[in-house]
């Protein structure tokens, strides 16, 4: 392709199907709220995805209600809250994408707030924008009027400003040495007052409003990762309780701005380290969608096969540990066995076993070897031997029934109102999965079913993710099948990189090649939200393009962020023995969570 | 000692005896956080089997264990939290520091939340390099730490026969 061809727009191929519902629900806002919206913008006029709709701060609760609960909006899913920070008065911008669940459809709101106001919380259209609006409060330092709790999340209470400004340094190191403590008083609690009267009448209750503080984490056996859980027990049931992370933060968001597109690739791989693969190609996908490009035939195949061997051993390991947890030691090396051989697999692609950097934007950094379909045939035949036997193994067992059903139930309501997606959201019967629903890559042309259940407890996790597995089975041997010869890279000047005969044989090729790695490309001005359904659930990369070569925003919606959000709510009233299972239900990725 | 097993004493020093004795019954206690944890978790497993080399009694209480692992990224609102579990680990102890993140900060996450390298809080007899490293790479550290404390020369050792002066621990610094 020449460089001089015009760019495609962004929108790929929801600008036919979603423009002309877009425009008249822009015209009912406009009519509806008058002044309230400042200003609109549309694709493919306006280098966006999605339209932007910008409102004035004091409406801005008013329009997302309406548009939640309004027939022809339905925007009733709160698919990421985030800020950019222009650097100019009004110098703050907060950015509401919305998702609705039932046309599957996508709507971007935007308030500008200058430096020192306040903002209304949206807690009372949406549960989950609590932990959003304590992360822009924490890394940008605007308020929230009427927020209960808006405490620092992902860094230390006693840090001072806000890293991801963009006046604040990359190495703004400060050092704490006292550990946090936990925070008694978070759970309306005072240990010291022994006053409080009995509260129901639990036969475990030792001491009329004695009440226990437990604290589990930040290095804990239960805790996957580094994160703390502080709850308030009476006798062995959770009255109240919550959780804290951050101990595992790297600044990814904070780095998208300081590297180039290219070299961003590989933090993508640590963020949900157990599926890097997955992360890769989400991440792929947005910066090719900003940049208007169509990978070729095979990449995309081989994409596909790469994120459902990542969703099989996500899932595996899931199970796995979640079982190992309430007890079920052997059920875990089955399938951290058939992982190792998943792990040979991507070695044959990439050379990695866990962080894998596989994707270029544009390509892959190499081909599949020969005979790769029909190792991968093989390793399917025998993952499907291993799954059936796992499902043996557990999925009737008493003591495995008893732990998990009806335990830490989180109905279809609470899924939407905490932004819940994948399997733990259509555990509980919230029926999305993008690859159906907003297919990319080749999903389209793929036969598989997705598993839903209605239950909403641990035991509809675990079985709607073993069930996933079969169903990536089913999608990795058609993928097997289709998989044919032909070019990886797209033929794009901007995002090719030079092949190693020609960067060591001749001029422009070393030149081009140092010009690459040196100063990456430019992409062009406009913004994106990519998403992806990964083995959590929706992976998002929302990236804001001022043009060159690195990102102005760079944010990441990670599933686990929202999941364990929910966790608190999700086991209150539980016994603090169930915590450990619903927690592991829920496969909270520490790298994910924190970024 | 005849080939029937009739006659039994072997001459050695108690040194000797004592640290063949500690080398081969580590137990560790994980300290994972991130990615290393993962592949920690693969060596733990049944197709590498740490057990093979006498260390897979994993104890998550810092009382019952004498070998940290730091595997994974060590920011900067956890250091006080390994801190305070190293010392709670009684004498002697070890530390094996996984991949890069532990061992040096890792040069892709010099960052405003980071640490650059536990050994800025903890002292560290082995450093595992790789991101994260392989399961080959964790059992290699572990032999290597075996044979350090053969020979006595792990921190812990040198600072209680005396040959180590200064505090315990490196003072918390970036």
């Amino acid at each position: 392709m020449d460089v001089r061809t015009p760019i495609p727009t962004n929108g790929g191929d929801w600008l036919p199907k979603f423009l002309d519902s877009w425009k008249a629900q822009v015209a009912q806002l406009k009519q509806k709220f008058g002044d309230s919206i400042e200003k609109t913008c549309l694709p493919p006029e306006y280098p966006t995805d999605v339209p932007i709709v910008y409102v004035s701060k004091a409406a801005v609760i008013d329009v997302l209600r309406f548009m939640k609960n309004e027939a022809g909006f339905e925007y009733d899913f709160l698919a990421d809250f985030t800020a950019t920070d222009e650097s100019i008065e009004p110098r703050f911008e907060l950015v509401y994408n919305l998702f609705s669940t039932t046309k599957k459809c996508r709507f971007r709101l935007k308030i500008r707030v200058y430096e020192g106001e306040d903002v209304p919380t949206a807690i009372g259209v949406w549960q989950g924008a609590d932990w959003a609006e304590r992360e822009i409060w924490d890394m940008y330092g605007v308020k929230f009027t009427g927020h209960p709790d808006l405490r620092r999340i992902l860094m230390d209470e006693r840090y001072q400003g806000h890293p991801l400004r963009k006046d604040f340094p990359l190495r703004g190191y400060q050092v704490v040495t006292e550990p946090e403590l936990a925070q008694p008083k978070l759970l309306d609690y005072d240990p010291n007052d022994l006053s409080a009267a009995p509260q129901g009448a639990d036969p475990d209750d030792l001491w009329a409003g004695a009440r226990t503080i437990v604290n589990i984490g930040p290095n804990h056996p239960a805790m996957h990762g580094s994160f703390r859980l502080v709850a308030k027990l009476n006798g062995e049931t959770i009255e109240k309780s919550y959780s804290e992370f951050g101990y595992t933060h790297r600044a990814k968001e904070k780095l998208g701005e300081y590297k180039t597109y290219h070299q961003y690739i590989v933090y993508t791989d640590r963020m949900n380290y157990v599926s890097a693969l997955a992360n890769n190609f989400t991440y792929a996908m947005a910066v090719e969608k900003l940049m208007g490009i169509q990978v070729t035939d095979r990449t995309t195949w081989i994409r596909m096969i790469a994120c459902e061997i990542s969703r099989i051993i996500d899932h595996l390991v899931c199970i796995g540990i979640n079982a190992v947890d309430l007890g079920a030691f052997t059920y875990f090396l089955y399938g951290y066995h058939q992982r190792e051989e998943a792990y040979t697999l991507i070695e044959k692609l990439c050379g990695a076993r866990l962080t894998t950097s596989y994707c270029r934007i544009g390509g892959l950094s190499g081909d599949a070897p020969e005979g790769f379909e029909k190792e991968l045939k093989a390793w399917v035949k025998k993952t499907r031997e291993v799954v059936n036997e796992m499902d043996k193994l557990l999925t009737g067992n008493q003591i495995w029934h008893k732990r998990t059903r009806g335990v830490s139930v989180f109905n279809r309501e609470q899924c939407l109102q905490y932004s819940f997606t994948g399997p733990s959201a259509r555990a509980a019967g919230l029926d999305i999965d993008l690859r159906r629903d907003q297919p990319s890559m080749f999903y389209k042309d793929v036969q598989f079913d997705v598993p839903v259940a209605r239950e909403g407890d641990i035991f509809a996790r675990y079985i709607v993710r073993l069930e996933e597995v079969r169903q990536s089975l089913n999608i990795l041997a058609q993928c097997a099948d289709r998989l044919k010869p032909g070019p990886i890279w797209v033929e794009d000047k901007r995002v090719r990189i030079p092949e190693k005969d020609q960067v060591h044989n001749t001029m422009e090729g070393l030149i081009y090649h140092f010009k690459f790695f040196m100063t990456g490309f430019d992409v062009p001005e406009g913004e994106a939200y990519s998403q992806m359904e990964t083995p959590n659930g929706e992976l998002g990369f929302y990236i804001v393009s001022k043009g060159g070569p690195k990102a102005h925003r760079m944010r990441v919606r990670a599933p686990s962020f929202w999941h364990f959000q929910g966790l608190s709510p999700m086991i209150q009233g539980e016994k603090i023995a169930d915590m450990v299972g619903a927690l592991g239900s829920i496969n909270i990725i520490a790298g994910e969570l924190d970024r | 000692m005849h080939k029937d097993g009739s006659a039994s004493f072997l001459t050695t020093r108690l040194d000797a005896l004592v640290n063949w004795g500690r080398k081969n019954a580590l137990w560790p206690i994980p300290f994972a956080t991130s990615c290393c944890g993962i592949e920690m978790m693969s060596t733990l497993a049944s197709d590498y089997d740490l057990s093979r080399f006498g260390g897979e009694v994993v104890r998550f209480s810092p009382r019952q264990a004498d070998l940290i692992i730091v595997a994974g990224i060590v920011n900067l609102k956890m250091a006080p939290v390994l801190r305070t579990i190293y010392e709670q680990v009684s004498d002697p102890k070890w530390v094996i520091s996984m991949g890069s993140c532990a061992s040096s900060g890792n040069g892709l996450f010099n960052v405003y939340s980071n640490t650059q390298g536990v050994d800025t809080i903890i002292p560290v007899d082995v450093y595992v390099p790789g991101c994260p490293p392989t399961p080959e790479a964790l059992i290699h550290a572990v032999m290597r730490l075996q044979e350090k404390i053969q020979k006595g020369e792990t921190y812990s050792q040198l600072k209680a026969k005396g040959l180590l002066k200064g505090p315990s621990a490196p003072e918390l610094k970036v």
